[in-house]
């Protein structure tokens, strides 16, 4: 069993790698497309003349209704989505690390109530709420990334506040007690780096997740408006048009699939890195 | 004034699972000035408590501490936090009682950075060093991470720690118990030099009789939160 | 057994205050937007234009009719009220009871939610028992393979692949709609490959970690057949964890109702909330949202409940 353990432990780490690698190739081909973003043509170029063109030399990856270039609008909606799902990212572990620390390390009647609060987020389903708040907000943009962090910092906040309990009750943070540090210096110094690590592999993990969610919202018509490029709100587009127009639909869902399959398998190798005994799965 | 800390009908309890326990339940004592008072008692007879308590890291029930004439049990966190600067503990674990994500380097500043006692690197750096010297440590150490030192060195690099800031009175929780045998020799002797060459107050917790023979002044025996005995 | 039943009473309060919650928060949420709602109703659902700009008689006639007149924290509890009652008000656009539009939609997401879930089964099960089975051969990375395809793969977009294969290019199922097993299938398939990317992924996680266990290193040892052992013995417990993720499963099949039936003109309660929201009909979202949340509940309560009972190893109480 020792023996058959360890090899399959190595074939494992070793499948987890490649995959990584593979996630890291698909990140590095993304960056470079929102880097080389300015060279295509432009986005938002109306040309009514052409449209609904299939692909060809000319354009890679077709026109749309309006004869706009789709592969510049993909290329275009990549720096959207990928900022705009960095920063509810950002804003959720931010939010819900600093959350998690305070009702963690305090306890008492602020924990209560975010236990609370994280049992009631937690119990419903992700999307329905934020439907109901950007359908509340009014569509947009903005709104659907405020939806989206109002709902990410839950598990941000579940994951270090369970850390935070276990680490408070350690000697060294005793001892710093013991030579007189403040409350905020133990809690950023000393609590902070031993908890953040599980809260990392989230966020990769998470990361995925938000551009799913931010597309879904897109493709509802609840997120990004036109002309805004944005893959969710190009399906939505590409939707009414399914029968004439094939490549209106099918290559922005393909660059969605690739930036999610990406995070998904860097998260992965991330918590194998990180965290090797956690046996998370999914974003969820 | 001989009495560095003075105890007065101390008392904590705790609520568990319905039940009260009583883990300090009434205890007065002193301990004078470069005194070591060894406090002996078995695992669960509240000692380890105890010590915290006279070091306020557990606010008591009910009862008076007295450090240097002052009531620790009356300050505000603010006093406090300034006051811890000449009362210090030495934990049980020393594999547990360095911040693990910390150089060793960090770890003996960290108190001196807090109270503001030094100011620029190379006066920090010589402060350390000196440090260094009095536990019995080399430069090499600093570098590392806690993980990379044995059970008795991470001990010395707690002590000097703990006598960086010029102690008055130090909380030793069981300081020799995790570490082999050859180790606790020669941490009890570092300990007993310092006390001659600073002229520290000790608390000895401890549940080895031996030790306590060795080390002690004055032995008070422990038990189910109870002080039975000074010797 | 006085443990089992505090438990479930636990739960089930904490589940009703879920549910309150969340009503009030989308009350909240939908009164305090932006826009006063009077006007709202008048624009989009009334007139039906975004430009229209009602006189102040208008408004303040829909107030009456609405029942707007009140502060939003009285219109809230009145709401409360009336709904424990079984009352969860009229829509603004059909002017029909809410609960009966709700109830007349169940069957169509029911139908769904169960059609998808048994096949998302049996495509999970098989996957996962095969990928630990053939641990680290082609087989076990082409599963993990589907695994990782299908969650990062947006189930809306899916949805349309399917319909350009088989209803536009192959034309062998309708694009959209309500009412035959051909209607049933696309939509199906589009919920159940996303829920058993994850599910055959728990399965095959969870068989590896039975299999390593020491009873069936025993069986093992004792030279019982490899068939026997992963069948009988290792399935079994490693089906226990699985049940888990049925339920979290739910919340992602509810929101994944939402998308699929609009994509696919399906007349569930997931269509329903998404139009509502369109034309913001509170009433409605606030019905759907209040439904859909007690349904999450229940559901992940039986699903825990039957966790526990399955594996005797699990207390009560904490």
């Amino acid at each position: 069993m020792g023996i058959d353990a360890n090899i399959s432990f190595n074939f494992m780490r070793r499948y987890l790698k490649n995959n990584t690698i593979f996630g890291l190739a698909i990140l590095l081909f993304l960056i470079a497309t929102v880097i080389l973003s300015p060279l295509t043509a432009d986005p938002t170029k109306i040309d009514l003349q052409n449209n609904l063109q299939p692909p060809s030399l000319k354009h890679m990856f077709g026109t749309d209704n309006l004869g706009r270039d789709v592969f510049a609008r993909i290329v275009h909606a990549a720096k959207v989505d990928l900022t705009i799902s960095l920063v509810i990212v950002g804003l959720s572990a931010v939010i819900g690390i600093a959350i998690g620390l305070i009702s963690g390390y305090y306890g008492g009647i602020i924990d209560k109530i975010t236990v609370c609060l994280i049992d009631i987020f937690l119990a419903l389903p992700e999307l329905i709420l934020a439907l109901v708040i950007v359908g509340a907000l009014g569509p947009g943009l903005l709104n659907s990334a405020l939806a989206l962090v109002a709902l990410g910092w839950v598990r941000y906040a579940r994951i270090v506040r369970g850390s935070v309990m276990s680490v408070k009750e350690r000697q060294f943070i005793e001892v710093s007690k013991a030579v007189g540090i403040d409350d905020f210096n133990l809690i950023v110094k000393h609590i902070l780096p031993n908890v953040v690590t599980p809260a990392i592999t989230l966020a990769m993990l998470h990361l995925g997740h938000a551009v799913l969610s931010l597309a879904s919202l897109g493709f509802l018509g609840l997120g990004a408006q036109p002309p805004t490029p944005e893959w969710g709100t190009m399906l939505n587009e590409g939707r009414v048009y399914l029968r004439e127009a094939w490549w209106m639909s099918v290559f922005p869902g393909l660059a969605i699939m690739l930036t999610v399959l990406s995070f998904t398998l860097l998260g992965d190798g991330l918590r194998d890195v990180l965290d090797p005994k956690s046996r998370r799965l999914v974003y969820g | 004034m001989d009495e560095t800390v003075i105890v007065d009908n101390l008392r904590v309890h705790f609520l568990l699972e319905d039940t009260i326990v009583k883990a300090v339940d009434g205890v007065s004592f002193h301990v004078n000035k470069n005194e070591t008072l060894a406090l002996i008692g078995e695992s669960g007879s509240g000692k380890s408590t105890l010590g915290k308590l006279l070091l306020m890291l557990i606010k008591p029930t009910s009862g008076e501490v007295y450090f240097n004439g002052l009531n620790l049990t009356k300050m505000r966190d603010r006093e406090l936090r300034k006051i811890r600067q000449e009362m210090q503990l030495i934990p049980q674990h020393p594999e547990d009682a360095l911040d693990p994500k910390w150089k060793i380097y960090d770890s003996m500043v960290e108190p001196l950075r807090i109270h503001k006692l030094v100011n620029g690197k190379s006066e920090e750096k010589e402060l350390v060093y000196e440090l260094l010297e009095m536990v019995g440590l080399q430069e090499e150490h600093l570098n590392r991470y806690p993980h990379e030192l044995s059970g008795g060195e991470l001990q010395r690099v707690v002590i000097a720690r703990a006598i960086s800031l010029n102690p008055k009175f130090i909380v030793c929780d069981e300081p020799t118990s995790m570490l082999d045998v050859s180790v606790q020799a020669s941490i009890i002797n570092l300990l007993l030099d310092l006390q001659k060459k600073l002229g520290l107050a000790y608390l000895f917790i401890t549940h080895d009789l031996e030790i306590a023979n060795v080390v002690a002044d004055r032995i008070a025996v422990m038990h189910h939160g109870k002080i039975h005995k000074i010797s | 057994m006085s443990n089992t039943i505090e438990y479930v009473l636990k739960r089930l309060l904490m589940a009703i205050l879920v549910v309150i919650a969340t009503s009030a928060l989308t009350f909240y949420l939908l009164s305090a937007s932006p826009g006063d709602t009077a006007e709202i109703i008048i624009k989009k659902v009334l007139v039906g234009e975004e430009e229209y700009n009602p006189t102040k008689s208008e408004i303040q006639t829909v107030k009456d009719v609405f029942g707007l007149n009140d502060p939003a924290i009285i219109c809230y509890l009145k709401w409360l009220w009336k709904a424990v009652h079984g009352d969860f008000g009229n829509s603004y656009v059909s002017g029909l009871p809410v609960f009966n539009e709700i109830l007349v939609r169940l069957p169509a997401t029911a139908l769904l939610a169960i059609s998808s879930t048994i096949l998302s089964i049996m495509i999970a099960i098989p996957l996962g028992v095969l990928s630990a089975a053939k641990q680290n051969t082609v087989v076990d990375y082409a599963c993990l393979a589907y695994s990782a395809f299908f969650i990062a793969i947006p189930n809306f977009w899916f949805a349309l692949i399917l319909i350009l294969i088989f209803s536009l290019y192959l034309g062998i199922l309708p694009v959209a709609g309500f009412g035959s097993f051909a209607h049933l299938i696309l939509p199906s398939i589009t919920l159940a490959t996303s829920m058993s990317a994850i599910t055959t992924r728990l399965t095959r996680s969870s068989l590896l970690e039975v299999l390593s266990q020491d009873f069936i290193v025993t069986a093992r040892a004792k030279g019982l057949n490899e068939n026997i052992i992963l069948y009988k013995h290792a399935l079994r417990n490693a089906l226990i964890p699985v049940i888990t993720i049925v339920g979290i499963q739910m919340g992602h099949l509810l929101s994944g109702t939402v998308i699929v039936e609009t994509v696919f003109g399906w007349p569930g309660i997931g269509k329903l909330l998404a139009d509502s929201i369109e034309v913001r009909d509170i009433p409605m979202i606030q019905g759907c949202v209040v439904f859909i949340a007690a349904m999450f509940s229940i559901v992940n309560l039986l699903v825990d409940l039957s966790y526990r009972f399955l594996d005797p190893r699990v207390k009560y109480g904490d």
